[in-house]
């Protein structure tokens, strides 16, 4: 399949998104358009990165539909990929247009991330370029331009920011801010990698099945000191990062006014893609029939759950506590018994669909090409799809009055 | 035996099998309990061809629901391709209606096996996968209770894909033509919106059919010619045609539906969720036959699923790429908001904004599913001894399936199945019977049998792949003998047979004339012997009292529409916008409204005088007014006292009646009026000893004529030539395919050649 049409294919399905928010009054025509462009930003990103990591069009296809699928318009990062693929670009070539892209992309995306976090996808690029260990170029005279061009644009944002000082105080002890930026203080957040149904309304893990039964084949197909490496990538990331945001929290007091959100759920959506990446293109078959059994247990789990909730509909309430303990305000609408089993039983059915695709890829080299068809065509329909109804159940109709 | 003479026997003895089963439908004179297949389709059917027999051709009108409603929707809702072509031809009186009900049914089954075995052609070489699908898909498509989401919504997605594959493989012109022709029908026999998710179902197929095999498609062959503009031309016509017949004269109807906008749209938010069930754990019926609902079930055989993994697993490739991609896109379409299928689809394919049950969108999941099973069964032929841990896979989960069947049994007893499966699923009724445990257990049973014949068939193949072509023979009939059991289960549950006394009464008999409006239970045979076994539960229609026949002020059912002239004496009853015509229900009715309405007084009242008033709705609320000054619209005219009494006490004689006319004889020693108190529309004319005169709108919905001094004879009569045309053109499509039907059958049994 060439390229450029895998690529438009995921154009269509966010431009779908957009166009659905609109035509149905969900949301005015130009924060529609800030999403469509914030998305579509983040998207290139991913798909431009991943190109530098996979020489496959069909796992870049994979892991932006991952990527891009599960992204429900997190601002704080949506610069995060394209930002790390122009440091790369300026690292392996020097060139003085992917510096300025570079910097240029940092300070445009603090000016639009939300509550000043804007410091957290610049570090973030930088952790990650710092761990992709490539060699270091150094400056020259063309490189000036590009800096002061840079430095004039983190001027101006540090000018907008200076202006937003001062809002309203909400104050949280520092190690509370931590968990909560972290997304531990309700760890049971994390398990909606499994689940699916996107519990709290500030930040969701899932992925997709097909995205996470490859990530756990990747990991066990990388050697022993790639996985070393990206597991401490991934802590240094987590905490980093955690810690960066509480610091400031405590210090500035513009963040006060937002809620806290979870900074890590996006960065391991990101994380997870990449790594589902590289367990597609390096599956093993003993790794794939491991995971494709797990995912029959979790489908069974997920549906014997859903039963549960049919007989006890109290459950839920339960359940809507462990995800946003003491804060109930941040859980998600879906909160209701009928459409939690719906969405349980919804998720029960794609992990079962990726369990059975894993166990087709692996049965016979026979079944190769059709696998991987079913794979391209089924893993967007999964990761959308829960886009679609997150962001539906998420949003109301504006109704249209005189 | 040679593979062309198995093909024909295979053939034949499922044509003797859908011959057995109607004629047990008919010798054992069965008809559905209640809900949308008798309530509409069966009542309508009986309304057409009576009138029909009675030789007044099609009814254009129903007096006996909601006042006299238009028949425009429901001549497609209620007919079908038989009947439309029995209309055409004209009906015998006294024909019985249960009998050609279940022939119409047949028809249809033979349209849905030809274009199965047709379809198989593309995907099968073996006689006995072509046998497996199309006994599977015939066998599973049908739904006592609810024929249009079962039944009229998949019958002619076989053979219409059939056909537009054909041209998208050969660029044969007629193929395109018919195919077309075959979809352009479908809103003959269905609910508007069914046809049109039918149209976009087989369309969608096309289109990944063509993705998919875009190599071994003749690109060449189907550049465009000047034949192509004549076929589109034609199937437009036909389209213009039909959407004319359903819609003419429907601009002076009211509709008022909760979630439907007054063009009859849905928004986003109704489509995606209306009548809830979005709940992918319906799809387990796939496997049980356990169907907890009124309105559709999926049930596919119990070794299907399994035979379908097999399939993708033996045969993986392009055409299982192609069926599954089928299976995903309707599977998740029918999931409503819980995918972005639909989402897309409400604003990419715009006529779906009619539609509001996308739950029972699964049903379109069974054709290509059980065309994946095919291309099992074609795999353990050809593939005998490959794939060994996918056929014990099969086997093991089918074993599992009829363990657990049995497993369930207890659990059913003690109600906690029942309760589990009845938990509140807004709109769609839930199935009678279900509630019953030994049915229940007993289709359980039935499913477990057959899983575990299953299980053993599918392990003796692996171990004897030798045998494989006799095994295959076996777990052919086990799944053709276990959809003949549910079918035929089903069919016990949710049919009651009539007593002959009953039966005799759905032979086709004249519109009987009601001089008054009243809530007394009609004394008719069908009136007394089908109103609690057949239509006290579920859905039941206005239209249902044009059957019983009784004419109630207020229908004690559904009145899904009514006119707008009615509409405007509802209003002015209920002094508000949005009544509905149950406020004429239950409590008495009101004088002098109780006059007007034909329920103190005959329906066919006789004034001195008619005046023309412009506010007809603020004088007949007044308290002087008595109902006996005949108010008509028009530019205000002198009024007398609204309290005096210009009723002439005449007698009205009806000399003849049916659902399109009325005419009657009346004496008057003066120049007056007659009142006629029957929902007045631009379409009605009337004539006064034999000369036209303008039918006025009095009381703001009924009709009244002025008559001569002495005698009169008024003829009452609706007259639509657009709509009996437009009939007439799409009858004779439908009355061409009934024939082609049932050529392309015998020609499958006897031709000797492919």
């Amino acid at each position: 399949l060439p390229r450029q049409r895998l690529w438009i294919v995921l154009l269509l399905l966010q431009a779908s998104l957009t166009v659905f928010l609109i035509a149905d009054s969900r949301l005015g025509v130009l924060p529609a358009l800030e999403l469509l462009g914030g998305e579509l930003l983040f998207g290139l990103g991913v798909w431009l990165l991943a190109r530098g990591f996979f020489s496959d069009p069909r796992t870049v296809f994979f892991v932006t539909a991952a990527a891009l699928g599960s992204s429900l318009g997190d601002k704080v990062y949506a610069a995060l990929p394209l930002l790390v693929f122009l440091g790369r670009r300026f690292v392996q070539t020097g060139s003085a247009a992917a510096l300025f892209g570079t910097l240029a992309l940092a300070a445009l995306h603090a000016w639009a991330a939300p509550h000043g976090l804007f410091f957290l996808a610049p570090i973030a690029a930088a952790i990650l370029l710092w761990s992709a260990g490539h060699r270091k170029v150094p400056l020259t005279r063309s490189h000036i331009p590009a800096l002061i061009g840079g430095f004039a644009l983190a001027v101006a944002v540090a000018v907008r920011i200076g202006r937003g000082a001062g809002e309203a105080p909400e104050p949280m002890s520092w190690g509370r801010a931590f968990l909560a930026f972290v997304g531990l203080d309700a760890p049971a957040g994390f398990l909606d990698l499994f689940i699916g149904i996107a519990p709290r309304r500030d930040a969701s893990c899932y992925v997709g099945y097909l995205t996470l039964a490859f990530a756990i084949v990747g990991l066990a197909r990388l050697d022993r000191r790639m996985e070393v490496r990206s597991l401490a990538v991934g802590a240094t990331l987590f905490l980093g990062l955690g810690l960066l945001a509480a610091t400031s929290y405590v210090l500035l007091p513009s963040l006060h006014s937002g809620r806290p959100i979870s900074v890590v759920a996006p960065l391991l959506k990101l994380f997870l893609a990449f790594l589902a990446g590289a367990g597609l293109e390096n599956a093993s078959r003993k790794a794939t029939a491991a995971v494709a059994t797990g995912l029959i247990c979790l489908a069974i789990a997920l549906s014997a759950a859903s039963l549960r909730l049919q007989v006890e509909p109290r459950i839920p309430d339960r359940a809507a506590a462990l995800f946003a303990p003491g804060a109930p305000e941040v859980l998600s609408p879906i909160f209701q018994s009928s459409t939690v089993c719906e969405f349980l039983d919804t998720s029960a059915l794609w992990a079962a669909v990726a369990a059975g695709l894993l166990f087709l890829l692996r049965s016979r080299p026979r079944a190769m090409p059709l696998a991987m068809a079913l794979l391209l065509f089924l893993h967007p329909l999964d990761v959308f799809s829960w886009k679609f109804r997150t962001t539906w159940v998420r949003t109301a109709r504006e109704v249209q009055t005189r | 035996m040679k593979p062309k003479t198995l093909e024909r026997g295979l053939f034949a003895t499922l044509v003797a099998l859908l011959v057995l089963f109607d004629a047990w439908l008919i010798f054992t004179r069965r008809l559905p309990r209640g809900h949308d297949t008798l309530s509409l389709s069966y009542v309508l059917q009986y309304l057409f061809l009576s009138q029909s027999a009675a030789g007044g051709g099609i009814p254009l009108w129903l007096p006996y629901a909601s006042h006299g409603i238009l028949t425009s929707w429901y001549v497609g809702m209620g007919g079908g391709l038989f009947q439309d072509a029995l209309l055409l031809v004209g009906v015998r009186p006294g024909a019985n209606a249960q009998v050609l009900f279940t022939l119409g049914q047949f028809v249809e089954e033979l349209l849905l096996l030809v274009g199965t075995w047709r379809l198989g052609v593309h995907f099968f070489r073996s006689p006995w996968a072509r046998f497996f699908v199309a006994a599977s898909v015939v066998g599973s498509s049908i739904w006592a209770e609810q024929i249009w989401h079962n039944h009229r919504a998949v019958i002619a997605v076989p053979l219409a894909l059939s056909l537009l594959l054909d041209f998208l493989e050969t660029g044969r012109r007629r193929s395109l033509f018919l195919g077309l022709n075959l979809l352009v029908l479908q809103f003959l026999g269905n609910i508007p919106y069914t046809a049109v998710l039918t149209i976009l179902v087989t369309v969608t197929f096309s289109g990944v059919y063509a993705i998919v095999f875009r190599r071994r498609l003749n690109w060449s062959a189907m550049r465009p010619r000047p034949v192509d503009a004549a076929i589109v031309l034609a199937n437009a016509a036909l389209l213009a045609a039909i959407a004319a017949m359903l819609t003419s004269g429907t601009g002076e109807v009211a509709f008022r539906q909760q979630g439907r906008t007054a063009e009859g749209t849905v928004g986003l938010d109704q489509f995606l969720t209306h009548a809830g069930g979005l709940d992918p754990v319906r799809f387990v019926d796939l496997a049980l036959g356990l169907s907890p609902l009124r309105d559709y079930t999926l049930y596919v055989g119990a070794a299907a699923i399994p035979l379908a993994i097999l399939g993708i697993a033996l045969r993986p490739g392009r055409k299982a790429l192609f069926l599954v991609s089928c299976v995903a896109l309707v599977l998740l379409l029918s999931l409503g908001y819980l995918s972005f299928v639909a989402m897309i689809a409400y604003y990419a394919a715009p006529p779906l904004r009619f539609y509001r049950y996308l739950c029972t969108a699964g049903v379109h999941v069974r054709i290509p599913l059980l065309f994946l099973a095919g291309l099992g069964i074609d795999g353990l032929l050809r593939h005998a001894a490959a794939g060994r841990p996918a056929r014990k896979g099969a086997a093991v989960a089918l074993a599992l399936l009829g363990l657990g069947c049995f497993a369930l049994i207890p659990e059913i007893f003690q109600g906690e199945l029942t309760r589990l499966v009845q938990t509140p699923v807004a709109m769609l009724g839930v199935s009678s019977g279900f509630d019953r445990p030994d049915r229940v257990a007993g289709v359980l049973v039935g499913a477990g049998l057959a899983a575990l014949a299953g299980a053993g068939l599918i392990a003796a193949a692996v171990r004897r792949p030798d045998r494989a072509a006799a095994i295959v023979a076996l777990l052919v009939m086990v799944q053709t003998a276990d959809l003949a059991r549910w079918r035929i289960e089903l069919y016990r549950h949710r049919t009651a047979p009539l007593t002959p006394e009953q039966f005799a009464a759905q032979e086709c008999r004249p519109l009987p004339y009601i001089a008054r409006r009243s809530f007394a239970p009609a004394d008719d045979v069908r009136a007394r012997g089908l109103g609690p076994d057949f239509f006290g539960s579920a859905a039941v229609y206005d239209v249902t009292e044009n059957f019983i026949p009784r004419d109630p002020p207020a229908a004690a059912a559904t009145a899904p529409f009514w006119m707008s002239s009615t509409d405007r004496l509802l209003q002015a009853y209920a002094r508000t916008e949005s009544a509905r015509p149950t406020v004429w229900r239950g409590a008495p009715v009101r004088p002098p409204y109780d006059k007007i309405l034909g329920i103190a007084a005959d329906k066919l009242q006789v004034f001195r005088a008619a005046h023309a008033v412009e506010n007809a709705a603020e004088l007949m609320n007044r308290a002087e007014f008595r109902g006996d000054v005949l108010l008509i619209d028009g530019p205000t005219s002198p009024l007398p006292s609204l309290s005096a009494d210009e009723r002439l006490a005449v007698p009205v004689e009806v000399a003849a009646f049916d659902a399109n006319s009325l005419r009657v004889r009346v004496r008057v020693p003066e120049r007056a009026w007659l009142l006629y108190c029957d929902a007045w529309h631009s379409s009605w004319r009337a004539t006064v000893n034999a000369k036209p005169v303008p039918v006025s709108r009095a009381f703001l919905a009924y009709k009244a004529v002025p008559l001569e001094t002495g005698a009169n004879e008024v003829e009452f009569r609706i007259e639509s030539p657009v709509r009996v045309w437009t009939f007439r053109l799409a009858a004779l499509s439908a009355l061409l395919w009934v024939a082609g039907v049932l050529g392309l059958t015998v020609a499958t049994i006897f031709r000797k050649a492919a």
